[in-house]
């Protein structure tokens, strides 16, 4: 069953550093503070540590079940649950990859046309980004991760940008901690879990990493990464924007940057968004990469030819999605799969796969 | 073979982005950048407004051309201007918007929607009420740039002297929305050639209800934020002035009895420089003597202002932030409720670093 990957396309333990944080950190950062802020207010901040820990959990999970395998996903499926069902839970996990997928192109797309090109129209920018993904994804796991890590370096200098906007900042807003109950903290992890999302593709790539068992300390070192930025997001958030007035701004992450004035450039966002196509670029290659990979290993077909199977989907599926309030609820019901495929599914999976392991040590 | 079929696919894809993938091209010389905008009251779902855009001329000189329009909504107004330029308007370099007072009577909560949605606006934008017609004041040239650009350099070089507090599109939005706080904006008037910074213009969600005085201003910068450079003239007895400048200042909020009805003791201090005095010698007895009137002057006007805004309900400096922050399940309508007979005691505590080079 188990097939070995040739040395020659297998990637550097340290790597996986860039992957589970280039993957998290994506179009969901312009966006997600509002979803958190809704239910947690000013304590929103909290509820983005929680979640942090809550991941380096499920990332832990993750490599406990890889290791005692030594597959990926599909393998763990097989193992755990039989040849047949394995394969369709395998099955369903790819389509909500690919559902995914599509809400990152779109995201991305209408952000482009809100921000800076009202009349862009959809079809033609997804089908070169879509053809630029092509491009990356069928030279290999190699050269996706070297997307994954132009994409952390890159638009690193970002970082300063979000300091900026404390000129304009009432810390005061902060106060007083912990005035949300229990309930309302644990409701708002599900919005900031979505934005944490990602790290679950390691169950696709962990057979393309060297020494595997090794690289466990730069996947929890990534989501570390992650969990800081996100924090110093969210704290300057918190203080630039009123509560009521952070409940209507969409993007606010780009509102911020709607302060920042530069001498050679009056709009800075504009630089923000065009940065984040560097940013958002990998993150649909490698879902489409792992997508790609499931269907090659469950139904032994070519991998490039699938590839070109499943973009063309997912740019049919992108120009369906037209206005404003069909992207958000195609991106809710996709967030609300995510949600549970996180917190409920792999925590699941997990118990079964340890259980079946047990059972095979004994009989 | 396969490999042609590879390349006609990637030929064709990228030429149909380019034949549809288009947008329409902007080019700086053909567009009408709007570099201030004007609102006037024309009834009661009508308004008027002016647009200003710079016209570079070749000789390197800066003219001025004004549009106006009326339409129910502002953004529809804009499309009006924009037919009777002969270049497309955008508004992406907008520095400034006015209102007249009359608008702001009325409410400006439409008329700030078109800013707060339109991405291209920057957030750094300048909003003001207008003593007048805007429409007045936005047609006359002074000094040698654009209207726009003259407007958003007065008002921007005030705030940076501490003459009016910081207040951009962004700040203007943020307590237009909140529920804790209303907003206010700094109140200019045209006088003769020149324009005039008049004061501060208070509102009340989106409707002007009065402005301050102009001797409350000063406490009421030092209470909202940190001054750096502030100014004060103080009326000593039998017509004697002295001006105090480069006042600096912190201001310290406790709030106790947060259970029942919250009282907020402020506690403002200031360090200041003696710049003009009209008495004969400025002796330590002197100073003291001035310390002591200063503190006792501005406590008096905190105190009357923060009356009226009670007296109003509104909020501008933010106490019930203030409250709220410091309050565990903060409870909106019952602030609301208390806030007239809120007790806000303000406490100024001054000292006089320096007199100058004369005794």
């Amino acid at each position: 069953m188990k097939s070995v990957i040739k040395d020659q396309f297998l990637v550097s333990p340290f790597l996986v550093l860039f992957l589970i944080h280039g993957m998290q950190y994506g179009v969901g950062v312009l966006s997600f503070q509002r979803d958190i802020a809704k239910v947690a207010g000013h304590d929103a901040w909290i509820s983005i540590l929680i979640t942090g820990i809550l991941v380096h959990i499920i990332i832990w999970m993750m490599y406990s079940m890889l290791n005692k395998t030594k597959g990926d996903l599909i393998t763990i499926h097989q193992q755990t649950f039989g040849k047949w069902i394995g394969n369709l839970l395998s099955l369903l996990f790819i389509l909500y990859v690919l559902a995914e997928s599509t809400t990152v192109l779109r995201s991305y797309i209408e952000i482009v046309q809100v921000w800076m090109f009202p009349l862009l129209k959809t079809w033609p920018f997804a089908l070169v980004l879509l053809l630029s993904v092509y491009y990356v994804v069928s030279s290999g796991f190699r050269i996706v991760t070297g997307v994954c890590f132009l994409a952390v370096v890159l638009p690193s200098y970002l970082i300063f940008t979000y300091v900026v906007p404390i000129e304009f900042s009432t810390f005061r807003n902060l106060l007083p901690v912990f005035d949300h109950s229990i309930l309302e903290m644990a409701q708002s992890i599900k919005g900031s879990i979505l934005s944490f999302s990602g790290f679950e593709y390691l169950l696709f790539y962990y057979p393309f990493i060297k020494q595997p068992e090794s690289s466990q300390k730069w996947a929890h070192f990534g989501n570390l990464v992650t969990t800081l930025l996100y924090l110093l997001i969210m704290i300057v958030t918190l203080a630039f924007f009123d509560q009521a007035y952070l409940q209507k701004v969409i993007w606010p992450t780009l509102m911020m940057w709607k302060i920042i004035e530069l001498p050679f450039v009056e709009r800075f966002e504009i630089i923000g968004v065009t940065s984040w196509a560097v940013v958002m670029l990998p993150i649909i290659c490698l879902m489409f990469w792992s997508a790609s990979r499931g269907i090659k290993e469950i139904f032994k077909l070519k991998q490039r030819s699938v590839l070109v199977f499943l973009l063309l989907l997912s740019f049919i599926v992108c120009c369906l999605l037209i206005d404003r309030e069909t992207i958000q609820q195609y991106n809710t019901f996709v967030a609300e799969i995510g949600f549970y495929l996180l917190l409920g599914y792999i925590p699941f999976l997990f118990i079964c796969c340890h259980i079946r392991f047990k059972m095979r040590e004994k009989g | 073979m396969k490999k042609k079929i590879k390349i006609a696919v990637v030929t064709i894809i990228i030429f149909f982005a380019y034949m549809f993938g288009r947008v329409q091209r902007q080019i700086l010389d053909d567009i009408n950048m709007a570099s201030a905008v004007g609102y006037d009251y024309i009834d009661k779902d009508k308004i008027k407004a002016t647009a200003v855009m710079p016209n570079y001329k070749p000789d390197k000189n800066v003219g001025n051309e004004t549009y106006t329009a009326s339409n129910e909504i502002s953004k529809k107004t804009l499309t009006k201007i924009n037919r009777q330029s002969s270049r497309q308007v955008v508004n992406g370099k907008l520095e400034v918007a006015l209102y007249s007072k009359e608008v702001a009577k009325h409410g400006i909560g439409e008329l700030v929607d078109s800013l707060q949605r339109d991405p291209s606006i920057s957030e750094r934008l300048f909003v003001a009420v207008a003593e007048g017609e805007t429409h007045e004041l936005l047609n006359k040239r002074y000094g040698d740039r654009d209207t726009g650009v003259y407007l958003s350099m007065l008002i921007e070089q005030n705030m940076k002297e501490g003459i009016v507090p910081t207040t951009n599109l962004h700040q203007f939005l943020n307590d237009y929305n909140s529920h804790l706080r209303d907003p206010f904006l700094p109140l200019i008037e045209q006088k003769g050639k020149e324009v005039n910074l008049k004061g501060i213009a208070l509102f009340k969600d989106d409707h002007y209800v009065k402005n301050l005085r102009q001797d409350q201003q000063f406490i009421f910068q030092a209470l909202l934020e940190n001054l750096q450079l502030g100014t004060y003239k103080l009326k000593l007895k039998d017509k004697e002035f002295v001006a105090i400048e480069n006042i600096n200042s912190k201001s310290r909020y406790r709030v106790v009895n947060l259970k029942n009805t919250p009282e907020i003791h402020i506690q403002v201090k200031l360090r200041g420089i003696i710049r003009e005095y009209t008495g004969k010698r400025t002796d330590k007895k002197e100073i003291e003597q001035i310390k002591k009137q200063m503190e006792k002057q501005l406590e008096k006007e905190a105190a009357a202002m923060i009356r009226s805004f009670q007296k109003l309900k509104i909020d501008p400096i933010g106490f019930g932030n203030h409250v709220r922050s410091r309050t565990r399940n903060f409870r909106y309508q019952r602030w609301v409720d208390q806030y007239p007979d809120v007790k806000i005691g303000v406490k100024v505590n001054a000292i006089i670093l320096e007199k100058g080079v004369v005794d």
